[in-house]
Formats: C-alpha cells, structure tokens, sequence
C-alpha cells in the first residue's frame, strides 16, 4: 500500500544518496542528514552540535553569511534545520525548478564551511542560541522538566545525559577550534544522507548530484569517536523535585527502555496511546475524564541509537496531591501487565495512529524526512509498509511484555511544585 | 566541483496549474468550497460559522469558547465516552472552536471512513449531548487553563496588548477565552441558547479538500445537514473605524522572568484584494521572514533574539499590525530602539534589489501554498463570503508582477505606523525600565498587573 520506489545510490566519496521521484506537485524536496548530534557533543561542552547547526547557516566558502536563507526565499521556498541526539538534519523544499540551487547550497557548506568560519559570526550565535535557551526552556512553565529528567536518567557522561541545546553553563564555551574540529569530523561526505524527494527530471538527476557532491573529497581528518554508552536499566528509584513559577503541580514518572529499534518502537507508541491517546485511553479516562483529578495526561517513549525511555506524565488540578495522580498511573500500568489490553482500546489506538501516519505521507518534506529517519534507524528508507502494517498487527501481547520488561518498579520521579509566593 | 560558480538561478515565472476550488451549494443556501486532493486517501472539512467569540457579553466573556468546548463532548444518545469512542474507531477528528470572528467544526477522516463521521458529526448538532456533567468538566478545564496563563509570558503580552488596542466597547476587546469571573457566571443554560444561536443566526459556509468529489460530497453533506441548517442567514458585516493611539509603553512585572517578550503594534485596516498584495510584500521585507530587515538587525547583527517577526492579523472587522520578539532584560530596550529604526528605515527607502527578492520569493512561493489539505482549506477560508474572490487567487502571481517601489513605500507609510505603536513588554519591570533609560526611549510609560488580567 505505501511502497515508495526510492533508488538508493553511493558516491565515491562514501555519501549516500536516496532519490524518490513523485511528479504530483511541481516542487522538490531536498533533505541531507548528518550522523551527528548532540551525543556527540565533547565533555563539558554541551549544545555544540546544536551550535554547530545555527553556524551551518552562516556562510561557506561561496555562500556568504545571510544569503542560505536569502536565496532559499528568493526561489519561494522553505528551509531549516534540526538538531536532536543522534542526527542532525538540513532540509529545503522549493518549486522544482529550483532543485539545481539547492543541491548547490547544501554542497558548499559541505565542502566548504570552515573557509568562512570566524570569531564574529560564532559570538553571534552563541548569542542567539543563548536567547533560544531562555525562550523555549528557561522562561516557559515546565521548561525545565526535561534537562531535569535527564539528569536523573543518566550519568553526565552518557551521551544524552545532556540537553541538546546544552546546560546553562556550557552554552558559549565553544572555541573555534571547537567549531572546526566538529565539522571536520563529522560533516564528511561518508557521514551524511541526501535525499531528493518530488518531481525532478528523472535522467538529470544523477549528473546533477555528482556535480556538485560527486567530487567534495570523502577525507575526514579526524576519526569519529566511537560512543560507549555503558547504559543500563536503572538499578534503583530516583527522585528530584523542583519549584517553579507554575500554577498546578506536575509529576513524571519516567523508565529506561532501550535503544530504538523496529517493531519495538511502534510497540511502544501504542502503549502510549493505551495509556493517553483518546478519550477512553486508562490514564485520560481515569484522571481527566471520569474524576478531574488532572488538567492534562501523556505517555510516550523517546528512544534514539543509544537507549531511551518511557515517560508517563500528569498536570494535578488544583487541591489534588501528586501522591494520589503517582498511584493511579502506577495502578493502572500494573493492571496493563497483569490483565489482557482491551481489544476495542487497542484497535481504537491502531486506527488513530494509522491515521496520524497517512496524514504525515501527504508533504513532501515529511516524506524526505521519514525515508532517513527509517534509513538512518534500520538502513531502510522505505518501511513504510512495515509500519503500517506493524501498527494493524501487531500483537497485543507483545504490547503487554514490554510493559512487563520496562515499566518496573525502578523509574525516576520528577515533580515541579507551585513556587510559594 | 566548482561551488563558486551558482547554478543558473530561473527568474521566469514558474509554470503551475492552480487546483480548482469547485463550488456548489447545499440547501438551505449553504456555500461549499471543495478542492480535490487524491495525495492520500483522507478528506479534511471545515464549517465556519460567523459567531465567534465577539457575540460573548462583558459579564459572559469566554462564553463561545465554552460551548464550542462543550459541543465537542458529541452528540446522539451516546455519552461523551461512547461518543469518542466511535469517532477514534473510525480513527477521525472532529475539533470544535472558535476564534473572535468564527465558530469552527473541523473533521479529519480516512476517505473509507468519511461518511461515517459526517453521520457524527451531525448527530453531534442536532442533539448535542450538553451533559451537566460535561458542561462542569469543561468549565472547570478552562478555568484552571486561565489560573495557569498568568505563567505564560506570551498569554500576558497577548492579552495587555489586545486590551491597548481596543477601547472596553470595542467587540474585539471581549476576550475569548474570558476571566475567572465571567466563567463562572456561565450557566450550562447559557451553553445550550448560544449553540442555539450560533446555528441559527451565523452564516455557514462549508470548505474542504481531500480525496472526495463534489457529487459524493454534495450527497453526504445534504443527506447528513438537512435538519440541521433551516436557513442560512445572509453575511453581513460592518467594516469598524481604525481607531490609532498615540504611542506609549506598558509594562508588566513578571516575577522571576529570565526574558522580557515584547510586543508591538496598531490596529490596521483589514486585508483587502487591494492592499493585500503590497503590505504582504512590504511586511516580508520588514519582518515577514527570516532574511527581513528585522531579523537581519535583531538576530544576525546584533545577536540579542532568537527570532523576530511581523505580521497583519486580519479580523473580520479590522485588522492588527504586530510586531513580536523575546529579548534578555537587558536588551528590551534596544530592541525596541532597533525595531523603531527600523520601522523609520524602511518607510523611506526600498531598494530596486529588495523589490526584486520579495516578487521573486511570492510568485515561487505560490506553489508550495497548495501541497497539503490543510494548505487548500487554508486557502479556501480567503474565499469565504466578501473576502477574496477567486479572481484574486487567479490573477496573485501577476498581481506581484506589477508591484513597484513605489507601491511597497506607499504601502509602508500607510500600514506602519511609529507614532501609533503600542509597546507592551512583560518581565521583571527593574531591569526593563534601566534598558529603556539605557536606550533614551522616551515614550510615557504605564503599568499593567498580571493579577488583574482574567
């Protein structure tokens, strides 16, 4: 129902190349991941491959600062960029005329950025990205549950055990040379996956990317560093609790699962969507539906290359203790383990993500992105049938295990209390 | 390689055939705008009705958001459970709400599934369930969500900014979602006679796209309606007087804050197909996109934000011109100092090079307008009843084309106004009132409390 052909190509220089042609609109997708994030980031040094994306917009070699986004808009078009723990991906999508610019662009940042790397345009992002700290984390409600979490699920040197954004007080003390250094050992051809996605000429194609990524030198200077990330479940409960300026209380629970891998990963989306999906998931009906006891609910994994984790959140509604939203949660994730899942919330909870999922296939970039998160993931870029299908099918029983196998008696509790005024 | 070199950059006019917006009607007179999109197999459907939030009363504010809320809870002889239950079966979404202007129903649903839901969606309006039940548990939910905005920096300066903008006798100064107070005044009552009206003296107007054609979506939307709509109330509306303040600043103490959010703005007149073109041209240049002057000068120069932007926010009755950004305390009033330079700056000189980027990037932006069923009902809303016509939509690109300098300084004197901004910033008041006085910005300044915004 969902096979995409996708041709899959590798250049001399190690990089691979996916291509997907779709003539339905006229516009094309172009979307490059590098194999690097911020667990890649070097010890107190936190948020520099997030850095290091913000600096890939400032110019190159050919590519003077400010003209990326320039000449991305002057062809009409999108662009940016994201930054997450394993990946970092680039991504335009312009009217498909276009596409020759583009591949252009990404390529001489490729090839090309320490040559216009300087201490002016590094100071000014750290300072942006010093102010997209404050903005999104430090001055929003809540905005600091996450680095908390992460902090009590791993050590300082797990390669998540750090924000991606990085820590308050390792924002900014990267050098130069730091800059330098990450671009040359990870933003190497042989590092990298470009897709071109939508409707380009089909015999062009291939000439077009060789000519402008074809000869970039696949040399890296430095090798990467291998990654250890000695995880393991957690051998013990662990708690932090922090005030902040928020009106109700909030509590989350959150346990160690393992790095991602399929079906597992679908699994694990539907046990959140058992738990909090809809109106008649376990946890929404019972704390926010049937009894008020809660503002809002949630339940879902994050899980990358080298471990993840299964967190189950609850807003109290105000006079109604954490203690009492922390034993429905674990009430009702034991009763997961020991009853049999409800067959009419379990096919509720395939339709709706089927759902989801057929709406993500109707933009192109979303496209793009998907085929690399799949290829980067488990070296397919085309599973979107095994999703699919791994959503209607799979077992309920094999849903219930992991529940079983993870969600144990060991998980960290994050609580954020009302500050007293 | 040889990257020096840039490809052949295309200045021609793209070549893209626009998807049609086929209209008919339903009975009783209710227009539909259906654009056909077979990308995948879903349809997305969304009924407007103009009875939004500015039909609420002072002593009811909230009242409109309330009952949309309440209307979602379904319909039938179901309970709101057994309701939901059969809609995520069909793994749709049906969302009510509203904003100033409208009340909104919006369906998403797999095209198996289509029929289906309309079948919900109308048991849902000819007998909602308004259970007293539901009613207190979504009261309650939107209470608690106005406790909690006092945390929001962006909610504050939305509302404070709103509130400079429009007198207390202004329909846009009711704010949607209410206060603590009028809330708590809403009865359930209350609910079921603004459902009443909002279905009975609101004109509906129905858009969708998807995989679905006009006859098939014609028959299941008679089938499906027809006791629900009796009549369709002509659309009227009365275009309000702009009403511009001298400009002047407000300040809100934030307790705690690690940022100051800004924000800046008149009220404007509303977007028409005469002067739509050129301010959305002039807008992009200022602070409509990232390579704007603004985010040149805020970000990239002088690395004090994140991100700033510009937009027209068109109401059905006037319009807003705001300006909005976060800075650290320190740098509240430079930012305000560069923005107001830059606001000087750009009503008196546009260069040839800049008129030729923004009718490059709007005309090979059109493309990308249509992709998805979001985007063409998007697109759809601006055909709605005395807004744009299709001839506008048609005749965009070489509308663009005949843009000149001239025009996008007309259009910059005209839709920018220094003299008139409101200037609201909430964080902590010390640190903002020294960046001010560090900046010489010499605007009266007055004060706002949090505590007394809902």
């Amino acid at each position: 129902m969902f096979d995409f052909q996708i041709r899959e190509l590798r250049l001399d220089n190690g990089s691979r190349v996916l291509l997907y042609n779709n003539p339905k609109q006229p516009l094309v997708s172009v979307n490059l991941w590098y194999k690097t994030g911020s667990a890649n980031d070097p010890a107190g040094k936190s948020g520099l491959a997030h850095l290091f994306e913000h600096m890939m917009f400032e110019g190159s070699l050919n590519v003077p600062k400010g003209e990326h986004f320039y000449i991305v808009q002057e062809a009409g078009g999108i662009c940016n960029a994201s930054t997450s723990t394993d990946r970092t991906n680039y991504y335009e999508k312009v009217p498909k005329q276009y596409l020759e610019t583009m591949l252009w662009l990404e390529a001489d940042r490729m090839a090309n950025f320490v040559a216009a790397l300087t201490p002016e345009t590094l100071k000014n992002q750290i300072d942006v990205v010093t102010n997209e700290r404050l903005e999104r984390y430090d001055n929003q409600p809540y905005g600091m549950m996450h680095e908390h979490l992460l902090n009590l699920l791993y050590p300082a040197s797990h390669p998540y055990g750090k924000p991606v954004i990085g820590t308050r007080d390792e924002i900014g003390k990267y050098s130069m040379e730091d800059v330098s250094g990450f671009f040359r050992t990870y933003y190497s051809p042989a590092n990298a996956t470009l897709i071109v996605a939508g409707d380009y000429d089909k015999s062009k194609i291939t000439g077009l990317i060789d000519k402008h990524f074809g000869t970039i030198p696949a040399g890296t200077d430095n090798p990467i560093p291998v990654i250890d990330p000695r995880d393991s479940l957690l051998p013990n409960k662990k708690y932090f609790e922090y005030r902040d300026n928020v009106e109700l209380d909030y509590i989350s629970l959150a346990w160690k699962t393992a790095p991602v891998s399929f079906p597992q990963n679908i699994a694990f989306d539907l046990l959140g969507q058992i738990l909090s999906g809809s109106k008649s998931s376990l946890l929404t009906k019972r704390l926010t539906i049937d009894n008020r006891l809660a503002q809002n609910e949630s339940a879902y994994e994050i899980s990358g290359k080298y471990g993840g984790y299964f967190i189950v959140s609850a807003m109290a509604k105000p006079e109604v203790t954490l203690d009492t939203l922390k034993t429905i949660i674990l009430e009702e994730i034991d009763n997961l383990k020991t009853s049999d899942i409800d067959n009419a919330l379990l096919n509720r909870s395939r339709v709706g993500y089927i759902s989801y999922f057929i709406n993500g296939l109707q933009s192109i970039s979303s496209l793009a992105d998907k085929m690399n998160y799949y290829d980067f993931h488990f070296g397919n870029p085309n599973m979107f049938n095994d999703e699919y299908t791994a959503m209607k099918t799979l077992p309920a029983e094999e849903i219930k295990n992991l529940a079983k196998t993870y969600l144990n008696d060991n998980y960290c509790e994050l609580r954020i209390l009302k500050r007293t005024k | 390689m040889n990257t020096a070199i840039k490809p052949f950059f295309p200045k021609k006019l793209p070549r893209f055939t626009l998807p049609d917006f086929e209209r008919f009607e339903i009975a009783p007179g209710i227009p539909v705008i259906l654009c056909r999109n077979s990308t995948v197999p879903l349809v997305t459907l969304s009924f407007s009705i103009n009875q939004g939030s500015r039909g609420d009363t002072l002593p009811k504010q909230g009242l409109t958001q309330l009952t949309m809320q309440v209307l979602n809870e379904g319909g039938g002889d179901f309970t709101s459970s057994e309701f939901h239950d059969r809609i995520d079966d069909l793994g749709s979404n049906i969302v009510c709400f509203s904003n100033e202007d409208y009340a909104r129903i919006q369906i998403t649903a797999l095209r198996e599934n289509f029929a289906d839901t309309l079948a919900l969606l109308s048991l849902m309006l000819l007998k909602p369930i308004f259970s007293e039940t539901d009613y207190a548990r979504e009261k309650n939910n939107l209470m608690v969500r106005l406790s909690q905005l006092a945390d929001r920096p962006e909610s504050i300066v939305d509302k404070v900014f709103n509130d400079s903008l429009f007198a207390e006798d202004h329909p846009y100064y009711l704010n949607a979602s209410g206060k603590k107070s009028t809330m708590e005044s809403i009865t359930l009552s209350d609910v079921q006679n603004r459902f009443k009206t909002i279905l009975q003296s609101g004109h509906t107007e129905i858009f969708c796209a998807g995989d679905i054609d006009a006859a098939s979506l014609k028959e299941l939307l008679s089938a499906s309606l027809s006791a629900i709509f009796k009549v369709n109330p002509v659309f009227t509306k009365t275009l309000l007087p702009i009403v511009h303040k001298p400009a002047g600043i407000i300040i809100v103490h934030k307790e705690g804050a690690e940022q100051t959010e800004l924000m800046l703005g008149h009220q404007s007149i509303k977007s028409t197909e005469t002067n739509h073109v050129s301010r959305t041209a002039v807008n992009s240049l200022f602070g409509g996109q990232f390579s704007s002057r603004l985010n040149l000068n805020l970000r990239e120069k002088h690395g004090i934000t994140y991100g700033v932007n510009s937009y027209f926010n068109s109401l059905q009755l006037c319009g807003e011109f705001i300006i909005s950004t976060s800075v650290a305390p320190k740098d509240s009033g430079t930012a305000i100092q560069q923005i107001l330079i830059e606001l000087d700056k750009i009503r008196q000189k546009i260069s040839n090079k800049e008129l030729a980027f923004v009718k490059s990037s709007m005309v090979n932006r059109f493309a990308l307008n249509f992709e998805t069923n979001m985007h063409l009902i998007m697109n759809s809303l601006m055909l709605r009843a005395g807004e744009m016509t299709e001839d506008y939509i048609q005749n965009f690109v070489p509308r663009v084309g005949e843009l000149s300098v001239d025009m996008l300084l007309a259009s910059a004197r005209e839709h920018f106004l220094p003299e008139n901004m409101q200037i609201v910033l909430v964080g902590d008041k010390v640190s903002i009132e020294k960046s001010l006085a560090d900046a010489k910005i010499n605007l009266p300044i007055s004060y706002r409390e949090i505590a007394d915004l809902w």
